[in-house]
């Protein structure tokens, strides 16, 4: 039972903390639009016989650098420990994980062959950003999922996190790594080379 | 000599600000503990549940396994109902037992869930865990359950309180010689989660670097969403 919750539950995690309601907002414009456009061109990077394996990975990083903070993210999901690092430790950990979340993401594109999404809503966050609520389907199934995207404007729109059955991909990562810097001595290159290990064993599969 | 077991298991607390604070916020005191039980859940799991979830979803016909799936939705929707009054969510209850009542008709007994493939609304879920998360009842430090899994002690009180008040369930053994029933169904229910979820979990297992803390953080905000979810 729990474990259906685990997968199941959804979408108002970010609730408590919203202020404007969505019918504020132009959604035509903005986020949601940018969402919309996002979540689409998400669903065509799927594997092709016209694009090799090296193209297709250079299509996926740029996307990935154009549309998603991943410097913030990556200072995020290692909290307090960026503080603590050095310069070049938060280089090639910033490095390291754009380099994993490109490939998880190429895996999560996968899996959208043939969704569509419907932005339901945008709803301004307490600390400036703005999370937009969208409700993707993917035939056969006649069921819906909801998925929350949080944007950033750093220079232009761009995902800072994306829920999931209520569950932040942002947040699960920073407790996955915090908890493992905390039983590591709080060791960042560690943390850098097992991302690094983790990546070759997934392209290796 | 308990008292004595669980001053063992806990967690040393940090002394360090940085790392007092994330302490805090993980609130998972009994971690010691809860990583040993989780590493046994996690053997049986991985040499028993997986290759049976496994062999279920390949071997039996994907209609059956839906047929299966929607019967037992359907027959957890008295409870469900019960729950989201408690909650003071009438509309959803009536719902929810109004596609009990249709679909344990014309879905024959549930198999067919003509509610929704007519356009109607999904079955929703709760249990009593969330009942007493609305109610503002704290959840209380992590807990790893033996089998179960991840848990804390509110949704542990609301799992004992699930056994004793499930009206199916109670409806069945008011009957003699039925124990069985109960059985069936609860052991078609892990197995059906269990397949349900098969590569949601695999995928949060393999991209992880302290599985047991990403399960725990993925737990939590699954149970924190099923409270404030409208």
């Amino acid at each position: 039972m729990r474990r259906r919750l685990l997968v199941q539950g959804f979408v108002l995690l970010l609730a408590t903390s919203l202020g404007v309601p969505g019918g504020a907002v132009d959604m035509r414009l903005g986020p949601s639009a940018f969402v919309a456009d996002l979540a689409q061109h998400a669903t065509r990077i799927v594997p092709s016989a016209t694009l090799s394996a090296a193209d297709r990975q250079r299509q996926l990083e740029g996307f990935v650098d154009k549309n998603f903070d991943m410097p913030g993210i990556a200072r995020f999901v290692i909290g307090q420990y960026w503080n603590k690092a050095t310069v070049a430790d938060r280089l090639a950990f910033s490095d390291a994980f754009r380099n994993f979340m490109v490939q998880l993401y190429a895996e999560r594109f996968n899996g959208l062959s043939g969704a569509s999404f419907k932005v339901l809503e945008e709803r301004v966050d307490n600390d400036s950003s703005i999370v937009v609520y969208t409700e993707m389907t993917q035939p056969p199934s006649t069921k819906s999922f909801q998925v929350q995207w949080r944007v950033v404007d750093s220079g232009g729109y761009r995902i800072a996190d994306i829920s999931i059955a209520g569950i932040s991909m942002a947040q699960v990562q920073r407790e996955d790594f915090e908890a493992f810097l905390q039983q590591n001595g709080g060791d960042l290159p560690d943390l850098t080379r097992q991302l690094g290990a983790k990546l070759t064993l997934s392209v290796a599969e | 000599m308990a008292l004595l077991l669980l001053l063992g298991s806990c967690a040393e607390v940090p002394t360090d600000p940085d790392g007092r604070a994330i302490y805090d916020r993980v609130n998972d005191p009994l971690e010691p503990m809860n990583r040993s039980v989780f590493a046994v859940n996690n053997f049986l799991d991985d040499n028993l549940m997986v290759p049976v979830a496994q062999f279920y979803r390949d071997f039996v016909p994907k209609s059956l396994r839906d047929g299966i799936h929607n019967f037992l939705v359907n027959l957890n929707a008295p409870f469900v109902a019960g729950n989201e009054i408690l909650q003071g969510r009438p509309a959803k209850a009536a719902a929810d037992l109004g596609r009990f009542v249709i679909n344990s008709t014309f879905g024959v007994a549930g198999f067919w869930d003509v509610v929704a493939d007519h356009g109607g609304p999904l079955a929703n879920d709760t249990d009593i865990g969330l009942t007493f998360g609305i109610w503002g009842l704290d959840a209380g430090p992590y807990l790893v359950l033996p089998l179960l899994g991840p848990s804390d002690p509110r949704d542990l009180a609301g799992v004992v309180a699930h056994i004793w008040s499930d009206p199916v369930n109670s409806v069945i053994t008011m009957q003699d010689g039925y124990r069985w029933a109960v059985d069936t169904r609860t052991g078609f229910t892990l197995l059906d989660t269990r397949t349900q979820y098969l590569d949601a979990i695999a995928n949060l297992q393999r991209t992880s670097l302290d599985y047991y803390a990403a399960l725990r953080s993925a737990y939590r905000q699954t149970r924190q969403a099923g409270i404030t979810k409208p």
